[in-house]
């Protein structure tokens, strides 16, 4: 795990604030994430998680404060939305595969109509990317034959197919019965060790403390704690990051 | 949401209502007293006629109708010992079938007698001359000869002799013919400009030029074309027992008044309206019985 | 009753007129199927676009048009217009009108099956890199599609039928050339024929949406 600091962060968030209506859901977040870092975000449930993940490609607009993507203010009004998303790949918890389309038809559809590639190009590269999650020979099927896990794989593999600078992972387990879950941890660790750069929503705690290079509590929209996962889970710093803890590995 | 109570006062009222269209009868009671259902020997008389044919058969803002065809009806059921009468407003396209279909005794409504027609239903003796006219803008110039209408759109109700002639010369004079289900909306066309003329009976077209300034009449197609009532074809004794009315009507000036009321003037001498025929039936006409009879007037 | 409905005689003489009448029905039906689908297709996907004011406008007009009954539209279009100068011939009325009428049913149509794709298939397609309108072509509307689909073909239909109301408006379709023959000829079987000329039409259009149907539906 080699963390590249001479270059400026992939991803600078500051001051972040969100509310909906009357409810403010992310108070003030300050994060970077380097490249080719691989950042576990976890934190009880409604502490802003997902809304934090879906502000970093404006699927959220955040009410206040700065998102910097290599750089560039996600928000400036002379910013293609659309060009950028396509360097932010994101994964979903229930995956959102288009049902009429194939595995390839999913991987190669932005490739063939969103950048203008070619037939025949797309789909050189959607194989490819199909190949990178292991499922090469599942091209021709519908997502309603797949797996759980085989579902998210693709998943993943259409966020590739444009060769995102960072995926963000929005619970890519957590939909998963347990003995699918495996499958797509382990493309995860292969996409780290290939130098892709990650931001995961997770509750897998036993792989953040494996392959994560930092690790963040989220709580009640703030971030309480950021470090190494050595640290934060053998020796939290706040009362909340224990009682949290606690409850999340106390289950089987 | 209405209560149940509201909802069924709105039932009752819609079901009241129900039934065959406008209703002219005055209903009456004769001999003893007893009224039976309309169409049967002790109730009114039940005719049918396209309310909305002016001075035939028009509506009233009560709902009731008037008109020529009308007063003809009140007259032969009083003149049969009819209660009353009431009118179906049937409208024309349908108006044989109807009668087809028993829906009414007879047709009130006034039904140009054509050779092809009558194979399919019995009429009366012509009552009433009907020629061709053509009804325009009162800005259009005249039509002096049928020359004039080359080329123009021609309104005519949908299923009239007068569609018919249209239709059949549609070719030979390039017109443009644009059927309609009433004659009225037929009058509008001419008055929005839709179409140049309407071609309807001589009657109806200056009755219409009567009601409005903005439309005239002008050329009159000579058709020796007729009037008469239409009965279902095995009805033979019923048609020849109106046909004395008509005959008794005709001879004791009752036609003549009529005409005079509704028409804008007298009959002419030896005109459809003054002259009873031989037999009974039209001469020419499928279902003629030539068997001379005595008119039975009282 | 033979005589009166059945008389092979008079359908013969009539059948020029009734099959003439055909093709007009034919024509408009498929003119009005044309730009009421795609005209509702617009309107739910202005309608998507979500601006409050469009919005109004598109609801009113949609509300307007499925509560008024066709017949009324068409006689004030074709009667009233006139008097403040705007003037069609019965036939662009005729199409007109039931253009309008099928394009609002067909915007609620397509509008709930819409609604009824899942959000996460939008947020997938925009996270791709899709626009709004790419993402409603290429991955939303395919699935609202099947949904959509038996409603639609069923008001297609039943728009195409209504196209005997043009007979009001001096149309020469079916029930226009049936009328004059029954009044013509004083005996009902033209209508027989209008209805055998409709059922001729219209039987393979319904066999052809069931086609359409299983084609297009769920493989599960």
């Amino acid at each position: 795990m080699q963390l590249t600091r001479s270059q400026p962060p992939i991803l600078e968030i500051e001051g972040l604030r969100k509310s909906f209506g009357d409810t403010e859901v992310l108070r003030g977040i300050d994060l970077e994430v380097d490249r080719e870092e691989l950042v576990f975000i976890i934190g009880p449930s409604g502490s802003g998680k997902s809304t934090l993940l879906r502000c970093c490609n404006r699927l959220e607009d955040a009410t206040s404060g700065s998102i910097k993507f290599d750089g560039t203010d996600i928000s400036a009004p002379s910013v293609d939305i659309n060009e950028l998303r396509q360097q932010m790949g994101m994964v979903f918890q229930s995956f959102n595969l288009y049902p009429h389309l194939t595995a390839l038809g999913n991987v190669t559809l932005a490739l063939h109509r969103a950048v203008g590639q070619t037939k025949d190009e797309s789909e050189e590269r959607g194989r490819a990317a199909l190949g990178r999650v292991g499922l090469s020979e599942k091209a021709d099927a519908y997502p309603n034959e797949l797996s759980g896990g085989q579902q998210q794989r693709v998943a993943i593999a259409r966020a590739l197919a444009l060769e995102p600078r960072i995926l963000l992972m929005d619970e890519p387990t957590s939909a998963l019965d347990p003995e699918l879950v495996g499958s797509v941890l382990k493309v995860i660790r292969e996409l780290e060790e290939s130098g892709m750069t990650m931001l995961i929503v997770s509750h897998e705690m036993q792989f953040a403390r494996e392959a994560a290079d930092r690790v963040i509590f989220l709580d009640q929209g703030e971030v309480l704690e950021s470090g190494a996962p050595d640290q934060i889970f053998s020796s939290p710093e706040h009362e909340r990051t224990r009682a949290f803890l606690k409850r999340i590995l106390a289950q089987p | 949401m209405p209560s149940t109570r509201v909802s069924a006062l709105i039932l009752f009222l819609s079901l009241s209502q129900a039934g065959c269209g406008a209703d002219g009868g005055r209903g009456g009671r004769t001999g003893d007293g007893t009224v039976g259902a309309a169409g049967t020997p002790d109730g009114p008389l039940l005719v049918a006629a396209d309310v909305g044919f002016a001075p035939h058969a028009m509506a009233r803002p009560d709902g009731s109708a008037e008109g020529f065809n009308i007063d003809l009806a009140e007259e032969i059921a009083r003149r049969l010992g009819r209660p009353g009468y009431e009118i179906v407003d049937q409208e024309w396209s349908g108006i044989f079938a109807g009668l087809a279909a028993g829906r009414f005794e007879f047709i009130i409504a006034p039904t140009t007698m054509t050779y092809e027609r009558s194979q399919e239903v019995l009429f009366v003796e012509g009552y009433l001359d009907t020629d061709y006219t053509f009804l325009i803008d009162d800005d259009a110039p005249d039509i002096e000869s049928l020359e004039d209408i080359r080329g123009q759109a021609i309104a005519v109700n949908n299923g009239s002799v007068y569609d018919v002639w249209a239709t059949e010369n549609a070719d030979f004079y390039d017109l443009e013919v644009q059927r309609y289900g009433k004659n009225a909306d037929a009058v509008q066309a001419v008055l929005t400009g839709r179409a140049f003329a309407n071609l309807a009976g001589e009657s109806v077209a200056r009755w219409a030029a009567m009601q409005s300034p903005l439309v005239r009449t002008t050329y009159t197609i000579k058709s020796g074309s007729k009037f008469s009532a239409a009965f279902r074809n095995d009805d033979v004794e019923y048609r020849n027992r109106v046909e004395a009315v008509l005959e008794c009507m005709k001879s004791d000036g009752t036609m003549a008044r009529l005409h005079e009321k509704w028409l804008g003037g007298p009959p002419a001498a030896g005109s459809a309206a003054t002259t009873v025929v031989e037999g009974y039936g039209e001469p020419g006409m499928a279902g003629y019985d030539p068997t001379p009879h005595r008119p039975l007037c009282s | 009753m033979i005589d009166s409905f059945f008389n092979l005689d008079v359908m013969a003489r009539v059948l020029p007129a009734i099959i003439s009448g055909m093709w007009v029905t034919l024509g408009l039906s498929i003119l009005v199927i044309t730009s009421g689908t795609v005209f509702g297709l617009a309107l739910a996907t202005l309608r998507a676009l979500q601006y409050r004011v469009v919005n109004w406008f598109i609801v009113f007009f949609v509300d307007a048009f499925r509560a008024i009954p066709a017949l009324v539209i068409l006689m004030v279009v074709f009667f009233a217009l006139p008097y403040v100068d705007v003037q069609l011939s019965g036939l662009v009325t005729a199409w007109l009108c039931l253009s309008l009428v099928l394009a609002a049913f067909c915007e609620e149509i397509f509008w709930t099956s819409i609604l009824s794709v899942d959000k996460g298939q939008w947020e997938a397609a925009r996270s791709t890199g899709f626009s709004f309108l790419q993402s409603l072509r290429y991955v939303v509307l395919p699935q609202a599609m099947r949904l959509a689909l038996p409603p639609l073909t069923n008001r297609a239909i039943a728009i195409g039928k209504s196209t005997a109301l043009a007979s009001v408006v001096a149309v020469p379709e079916i029930l226009n050339q049936a009328s004059s023959a029954q009044a013509q000829t004083a005996n009902a079987s033209p209508l027989t024929l209008a209805a055998i000329a409709y059922l001729a039409i219209f039987l393979p259009l319904v066999v052809m949406s069931r086609w359409v149907e299983s084609r297009f539906a769920w493989r599960h």
